[in-house]
């Protein structure tokens, strides 16, 4: 398996690729084929980015990634919210594998623009970054919980489950 | 089965996928599925300041069931067109002689909607 | 090589595995089938607030219940190395039996053959359980 850093060959390669998603028209795992050996980004459920390099998945749309990192994104400091990220934190987690219902998005990661976001944001350590995440989680948890209470005196349901926090 | 063939008709023109965590991703339509997972090419966030690492994703996988909304041109929806193929869905119209069921009804609808 | 593939090759390796509710089990792989479904071995669970660890000795999952597994880094390597083996052991036997000419003593050497297949597999694992159990001794 190649390193994903050819962007000129992959380039080029983009037409057969298409002709081999034609081929295989309109399954979830075509749509995943472009992506393999290249570096993507990966957004699951529980809110977690991740950025590593596709190395293989199946018709569950199953993800293998290597060197994997996960990165949190934070507001500014004493912000409470997740809306304009100042900070962020990452670590390097390796090897992932990830069943494929607990994913939300995927896309291939342009290696040469990658960075460029994170240049005026503050780089913060990864622990932090984690526990501030969680105490904001918490409390969100805490409103949906409150809310999904009164929807339901109400006669209303929503369908907030814990795990949904992208 | 016809919102897939719907979503195929809707291939290469410009989308906007309003996922359930209230993000709104805007693309050209690539490719959809039977779960109607999408494909979305030369992708743009509206609210690109709460998602600035998306900047350097060009495509992007959405799986289908996190969608809520799919936001379309109405220039892109042939309605009279979709109305018949609703009405004359599979299951109102028997499947004509000698030809497998699965397949009549996929290609009633592709017939209707000129794919 | 499709993920679960992969998986089955991290056998009695140790992996990381997190659940839908946050619950994350350390432990050595000891079987996974192909719904994921997995039994771990001498497992630490860690609770979804990372604030209760309890010691396991033998665990089952049911792999609808999985967020996602974190394999050792040398796993993508090892399960190459194995598909090559692999490969070459049938492409070997393919060209053995294409050389034959087709009769009954073919099908007996052929026969043979397999069973001989079969013994290598066990001793192949026979080596590497040696391995892992030397491997372990050397880490304590």
């Amino acid at each position: 398996m190649s390193a994903p850093n050819s962007r000129s060959i992959s380039d080029g390669s983009s037409n057969a690729e298409d002709l081999y998603l034609e081929a295989y028209a309109f399954t979830t795992a075509a749509a995943l084929v472009g992506s393999v050996d290249r570096k993507i980004f990966l957004l699951l459920r529980d809110g977690r980015n991740l950025f590593g390099v596709l190395r293989t998945f199946d018709q569950f749309a199953n993800l293998v990634l290597q060197d994997t990192t996960e990165r949190i994104y934070l507001d500014a400091e004493g912000s409470k919210s997740l809306e304009k990220p100042a900070r962020f934190g990452e670590t390097y987690r390796g090897v992932f594998m990830v069943r494929g219902e607990n994913v939300v998005m995927m896309g291939a990661v342009d290696i040469d623009h990658e960075d460029e976001h994170l240049e005026v944001l503050q780089n913060i350590p990864f622990e932090a970054a984690e526990a501030e995440l969680k105490a904001i989680q918490r409390e969100r948890v805490q409103a949906e919980k409150q809310k999904t209470k009164s929807l339901l005196s109400r006669g209303l349901i929503n369908d907030f489950t814990k795990s949904d926090l992208y | 089965m016809l919102f897939f063939s719907f979503f195929k008709t809707l291939v290469d023109q410009e989308v906007t996928v309003e996922l359930k965590n209230d993000m709104e991703i805007k693309g050209v339509l690539k490719s959809v599925d039977q779960y109607l997972n999408l494909k979305l090419d030369n992708i743009s966030c509206t609210n690109d300041v709460k998602y600035p690492h998306l900047n350097s994703v060009k495509n992007l996988f959405i799986r289908g069931s996190t969608v809520r909304y799919i936001h379309l041109n109405p220039n892109s929806v042939d309605c009279t067109l979709l109305q018949d193929a609703s009405r004359r869905g599979p299951w109102f119209k028997p499947p004509s002689k000698g030809c497998p069921l699965a397949h009549t009804k996929l290609q009633c609808i592709i017939d209707r909607l000129n794919i | 090589m499709l993920p679960l593939y992969l998986l089955n090759s991290a056998k009695s390796q140790p992996i990381l595995v997190e659940l839908k509710n946050g619950e994350t089990l350390n432990g050595l792989l000891t079987n996974c089938d192909s719904w994921m479904n997995l039994t771990l071995s001498e497992v630490i669970q860690t609770s979804p607030n990372a604030e209760v660890f309890t010691k396991i000795p033998e665990i089952y999952i049911r792999g609808s219940h999985i967020k996602y597994l974190r394999l050792p880094e040398q796993t993508m390597d090892y399960a190459k190395e194995q598909n090559m083996i692999n490969m070459e052991q049938r492409n070997k036997n393919q060209n053995r039996r294409g050389g034959r000419p087709n009769n009954n003593s073919g099908n007996f050497n052929r026969r043979r053959n397999d069973n001989n297949r079969g013994g290598n597999y066990n001793n192949r694992r026979g080596n590497s359980s040696n391995y892992h159990q030397s491997h372990g001794a050397g880490d304590s």
